[in-house]
């Protein structure tokens, strides 16, 4: 227990922190101090009181030792990753109305008629960017300290919403349309897990395993076979982190070797359940589809046929040709084969942009896509908090999967799942993606502030060199210096 | 810190930084550490080494981790620095500043000393 001397020292001192949150760290640090430095002076005989004194003195004048300190811990504003997911919000949601104004009939035939959207159209134009930059601002500024401090109800939050989607929830196409969402937001909660496994051994290692269950099990019963993929993957990524920092006190590669073992039993799994319920001939079907749509061109074949057709008529500015035009004749396209770009609003926008504006149009916004979540992926592993590193590596890595799955999908294979990162349609995909977005930027905001003291160090640092010496050993630690 | 301070523009983190690269070590016992190799002339201040330190970490050229002090109380771990590549790195670059300017410095003064006419008549 420090004397009233330090201790008013201390507080003076922590009072000039703005940011709370770092002042527990701090405060840690600083009593350390103020403690060595007030028993080394009683060590030199001095009486309590003078011994606080010259501590005190020691320490400098706290309103300055404070305010040093309040200028390094404050959060990073990152304003610049907002705007560049804000950006791509509003390019989404512009593209978006424009096929829904197609698909209501409006005449399309000029540049300038992009600029003049009906009415009825501007709410959407006005509500949907803004809404969904207010969700990534919400969950930017929310406190992801609280995911790793109520993991365990934030999970029965996630399987109570699972159920609540398989038993109320709408189908689309066969799938709950909520599924694959809610799937999305799991794989924070997940990174929490996993963050309070820290040196739990055999039982924080078979937590992590079993702790994607829940996620899986969702995508599972959705169906959808590409996201329980994409997101085991995630996991297995994040967990693979995990274990590569010892995170668990197993060791780095027993603890890899075990979870790799436990991916593999799950892949054979997931494998057997393919086979025995029908799904594998499904995908057999859209693989025959996609290799020959002409096989199937009012079914299965239609849309990797008329994709084909609109990457035919694009040009590389402008206007695309008429496809109806363009496949006049062609034997491909029977009698009644309907040329309409309305089916192809989900997950065919670059395309769709390539038709109407032009392939340069369609690659600048692709090449922004991918400069956002390179921005993400930057962000994600310079960040020195584990929570933050784990979160950003799993969500920068599913975002970038659907966005590779996409561009799969566009190029005319036959997968599902893609999803343009921030400019796709699907409102309840696009709001599952704003919150990640902002989950992320929460963590690298906080940064600065939250250190994680345990974030890289081994469990037994290296041993100090003596003097002069080139090799020590201690504690099953060896250290060896190559050079001054 | 020495009187000198506007002569050692920024050292004080490439102090901490040759400290750390010997080996681990926590705040109090760097500013002792730095007192006793220094005899006595950096005294470096809480004041100004937390907020380098903290500093340096957020750079990337230090990290940080808990772990039970040697001499300290029992119970309570202190909070260790161990520099990173990317401190070494810098560490290096600052040494060959630091060597380029002080080399320049004793150059001039070399020179002033030799041609300083007051410092001849003294001599004399």
């Amino acid at each position: 227990m420090l004397p009233e001397t330090l201790q008013q020292w201390l507080e003076q001192a922590l009072a000039q922190l703005r940011c709370r949150r770092a002042e527990a760290s701090v405060r840690a640090e600083l009593e350390a101090h103020l403690s060595e430095q007030y028993g080394a002076l009683l060590a030199r005989g001095l009486p309590a009181e003078e011994a606080a004194a010259a501590a005190a003195r020691e320490m400098g004048d706290p309103v300055l030792v404070g305010g040093g300190l309040d200028r390094v811990h404050r959060p990073r504003p990152a304003w610049g990753q907002v705007a560049a997911v804000g950006a791509l919000l509003l390019a989404g949601a512009l593209l978006r109305c424009a096929v829904d104004r197609e698909a209501a009939g409006a005449a399309v035939n000029s540049a300038a008629a992009w600029l003049v959207v009906p009415k009825g159209f501007w709410g959407v134009l006005l509500a949907v960017a803004p809404a969904l930059l207010l969700l990534v601002l919400a969950a930017r500024f929310f406190d992801i300290t609280l995911l790793e401090r109520h993991t365990g109800k934030l999970y029965a939050v996630f399987c109570v919403l699972a159920v609540v989607c398989f038993t109320a929830g709408a189908r689309v196409g066969g799938r709950f349309y909520y599924g694959a969402p809610l799937a999305l937001l799991f794989l924070p909660l997940y990174a929490a897990l996993l963050y309070r496994q820290r040196g739990k051994g055999i039982q924080g290692l078979l937590t992590g395993c079993f702790g994607a269950a829940p996620g899986l099990a969702v995508c599972l019963l959705t169906p959808h076979l590409e996201m329980t993929v994409l997101l085991g993957l995630c996991c297995l990524a994040v967990c693979l982190w995990c274990c590569a920092k010892n995170w668990f006190g197993l060791g780095a590669r027993a603890s890899a070797a075990a979870v790799l073992a436990g991916a593999a039993l799950a892949a054979v799994a997931l494998g057997i359940l393919i086979l025995n319920g029908g799904t594998l001939q499904y995908y057999f079907g859209r693989l025959q589809a996609a290799m020959d749509p002409a096989s199937d061109p009012m079914g299965r074949g239609y849309l990797p046929l008329y994709v084909d057709l609109m990457h035919r008529a694009s040009v590389p500015l402008g206007q695309g040709l008429d496809p109806a035009a363009l496949a006049a004749g062609d034997v491909q396209y029977p009698a009644g084969f309907v040329f309409s770009s309305v089916f192809v609003r989900d997950g065919y926008q670059l395309s769709y942009l390539a038709w109407r504006l032009g392939v340069l149009p369609a690659a600048l916004l692709a090449l922004a896509v991918t400069a956002v979540l390179a921005l993400l992926w930057r962000a994600a592993l310079r960040t020195h908090n584990a929570l933050g590193r784990m979160l950003g590596i799993g969500c920068a890595a599913l975002l970038s999967g659907q966005y590779a799955l996409n561009l799969l999908l566009n190029c005319g294979l036959p997968v599902s799942g893609g999803f343009l990162a921030f400019a796709g349609s699907g409102g309840a995909m696009l709001c599952a993606q704003a919150l990640l977005a902002g989950l992320m930027l929460s963590a690298f905001r906080l940064d600065p502030v939250v250190g994680d003291p345990a974030l890289r160090r081994p469990a037994v640092p290296a041993p100090p060199l003596p003097e002069g010496a080139r090799v020590a050993y201690r504690d099953g630690v060896l250290s060896i210096r190559f050079r001054r | 810190m020495a009187n000198s301070r506007g002569l050692l523009p920024g050292s004080a983190g490439m102090l901490l930084l040759q400290l750390l690269s010997e080996g681990d070590l926590y705040g109090y016992q760097m500013t002792e550490e730095l007192r006793r190799r220094s005899d006595d002339t950096f005294v470096m201040k809480a004041g100004t080494l937390y907020p380098i330190l903290h500093g340096l970490e957020q750079e990337g050229k230090v990290e940080s981790y808990e772990r039970q002090s040697e001499g300290g109380a029992p119970g309570k771990p202190r909070r260790y620095y161990h520099i990173t590549r990317t401190g070494r790195a810098a560490l290096r670059q600052q040494r060959s500043e630091w060597e380029r300017l002080s080399g320049a410095v004793n150059a001039v003064l070399g020179k002033a000393f030799l041609t300083c006419p007051a410092l001849e008549r003294g001599r004399a």
